[in-house]
């Protein structure tokens, strides 16, 4: 299951950045979103998953490959199947993270603290993979879609989401840039470390172990509930 | 010297992600949010799932190897 620094996965990671910044550029200039941008924008996902997955089957990590490759296999198949009716149908039928009350971040602690602290031993393998699956769950739900209106400002909606992807270009070029310089030097690991292995540390002792578990489960909550809090009855 | 480099190479991500993120605040009809640039992405449910996954990922790969 180790697969620190994977190469291959930052790899995809720039592939799926750059697509989507390609993606969605074009959507700035044409003042929507189509379907044509949402087909493309699916395609470029589920390559990032396929390519994924292939890399960390071929690194020996066959769970992380699996895990990549049943997702996209999924989401395949969703598509495949789906139709608009589908889609709307499902709007209001999927779970979804809406909970904004203090026991949602009460039970990320928790979470975090047995995750982190208790033995679990191959339980915690476990216990991460149906929270993966979890997630997915949550995440399946097609929210509401906004409204247009905004994209009076698409000049500045174009700009913005160029510069974000340059920032996030800029760190996986230096990522790439940093693991490669340091697997290759001569004078051994660490020399230039990549941001990977910058944070495992925080990983290996208990404290900052339960404090990165605590962060990362809260991050993974923030990121279940983006735009649910706004989510409206509406057209799909 | 050369981990200053490369951890100063990460710090200046931070520095120009603070900087984006202020933007709109200060130029509102020059620079949107990122939560609505987010929000495009969100909206569609292969790319929601691929963040969502690469998000778990990180825990399972950190607390697997830890």
């Amino acid at each position: 299951m180790r697969v620190a620094s994977a190469p291959g996965l930052k790899s995809l990671f720039v592939a799926g950045v750059q697509w989507w910044t390609v993606t969605m550029a074009q959507d700035s200039r044409a003042g929507r979103v189509g379907s044509a941008v949402q087909s493309r924008l699916t395609t470029g996902s589920l390559a990032v998953l396929v390519l994924a997955g292939g890399f960390h089957l071929g690194r020996g990590a066959p769970v992380d490959g699996a895990t990549y490759l049943a997702l996209a296999a999924i989401i395949f198949i969703s598509e495949h199947q789906g139709s608009k009716q589908s889609e709307r149908s499902g709007l209001r039928q999927w779970p979804a993270l809406t909970a904004t009350g203090p026991w949602l971040w009460v039970a990320v602690v928790l979470l975090g603290t047995a995750l982190a602290m208790l033995p679990l031993g191959n339980g915690l393998a476990i216990a991460l993979l149906a929270l993966g699956a979890l997630m997915v769950l949550l995440a399946w739900r097609q929210p509401a879609r906004r409204s247009r209106s905004d994209h009076v400002h698409r000049n500045a909606v174009r700009r913005t989401f160029l510069a974000w992807s340059l920032l996030v270009l800029y760190l996986c070029a230096w990522e790439l840039g940093m693991f490669f310089s340091d697997h290759y030097h001569p004078q051994g690991a660490s020399t230039y470390p990549p941001l990977t292995d910058l944070v495992e540390p925080a990983f290996q002792q208990p404290f900052t172990r339960w404090l990165a578990t605590v962060t990362w489960l809260g991050a993974c909550a923030l990121v279940l509930r983006a735009r649910r809090g706004k989510e409206t009855v509406g057209e799909p | 010297m050369t981990r200053d480099v490369a951890i100063t190479g990460y710090l200046l991500v931070l520095v120009l992600g603070l900087v984006l993120f202020l933007l709109p605040r200060r130029w509102p009809d020059i620079w949107v949010p990122l939560s609505e640039i987010t929000g495009m992405l969100w909206e569609n449910r292969a790319a929601r799932l691929t963040l969502v996954l690469f998000c778990w990922w990180f825990g399972w790969h950190f607390l697997m190897d830890g």
